[in-house]
């Protein structure tokens, strides 16, 4: 790997763990309720750079934001990462495709992300599918309002983006 | 730039998603509840381990590890935990559905009254 592509997930994956603390800061009314705002970084990360930049800095920020937050292998860590991995992988897959835009593919991943989450709630913690069925629509229905949110951020900064290096090229 | 024009960078296969998964997740969330059980027993679980089985019509307040469980006026509740999120407090009074704390891996579920006898039994 070069040392620029090095510097850039490095910018990147920092990014990510800022936007995961900003969300921790915002209190909120629902319990289950996470903005999921690293996300935007990851799928633009995606889009901009492909599948390997993008789970990488997914790894990282679960990592380093657990050992921020204090809770690395703790249950939410154990939450996250497979929620982290199920939501990338999930989005690479939609993105191949090719007929879905920023918003379809953040939808899927919060979705994914949220699937990959009860999967490792029943998996590791609670053998009990009927509770988790039960809360499960609550939490892919809040997923669903915030992945439209991180969607629409996604195509404003990708937007922004091109404006920027329009601006350069043109003034070269 | 404005909400329109966001908007307009969306795909058709973007927007038939988001309909699906709000009509699909919302239909759940309001058809589910239905067909649940109200009232009758509850069910504590420990570590995927059936530790009481209390009826819900009687008050009485059980401390499970860290947790203070409530039990008032068919309802039931977590009144203090002493997990870091607190899911399971701001869940509040319920009288169907389950509440789950994870860090403590208890498992409260409203189940109906005194189960029917399911399948065929001894006498037909």
């Amino acid at each position: 790997m070069q040392q620029r592509e090095k510097n850039r997930l490095a910018l990147l994956a920092a990014c990510a763990i800022a936007m995961y603390g900003f969300e921790r800061l915002i209190p909120t009314p629902i319990p289950w309720l996470r903005f999921g705002f690293a996300n935007i970084i990851t799928l633009i990360t995606l889009i901009l750079y492909g599948f390997n930049a993008a789970l990488t800095i997914t790894l990282i920020r679960i990592i380093i934001g657990s050992m921020l937050t204090g809770t690395f292998l703790g249950p939410p860590f154990v939450m996250s990462l497979v929620g982290g991995l199920f939501s990338v992988a999930a989005m690479w897959a939609a993105f191949r495709v090719r007929v879905f835009g920023p918003l379809g593919l953040s939808l899927i991943g919060a979705l994914f992300h949220n699937l990959g989450q009860l999967l490792a709630v029943y998996a590791v913690f609670i053998q009990n599918l009927r509770s988790i069925l039960i809360l499960a629509p609550v939490i892919l229905f809040i997923g669903t309002l915030t992945g439209v949110l991180n969607g629409l951020a996604v195509i404003f900064t990708m937007e922004h983006l091109k404006k920027m290096s329009d601006n350069v090229q043109n003034t070269q | 730039m404005r909400i329109t024009e966001l908007i307009d960078r969306t795909t058709l296969f973007d927007r038939i998603l988001l309909v699906f998964l709000l009509f699909v997740t919302g239909a759940s969330i309001v058809l589910i509840p239905l067909y649940l059980p109200h009232g009758g027993q509850i069910r504590i679980e420990v570590n995927n381990k059936l530790l009481y089985k209390l009826p819900i019509n009687e008050d009485k307040t059980i401390p499970i590890g860290g947790l203070t469980v409530e039990i008032k006026a068919g309802k039931v509740r977590v009144a203090d935990s002493d997990c870091p999120g607190k899911i399971c407090v701001k869940q509040g009074w319920i009288d169907s559905g389950a509440i789950i704390c994870l860090p403590n891996r208890v498992v409260i579920t409203v189940e109906g009254t005194a189960a029917a006898p399911k399948g065929v039994d001894a006498t037909t």
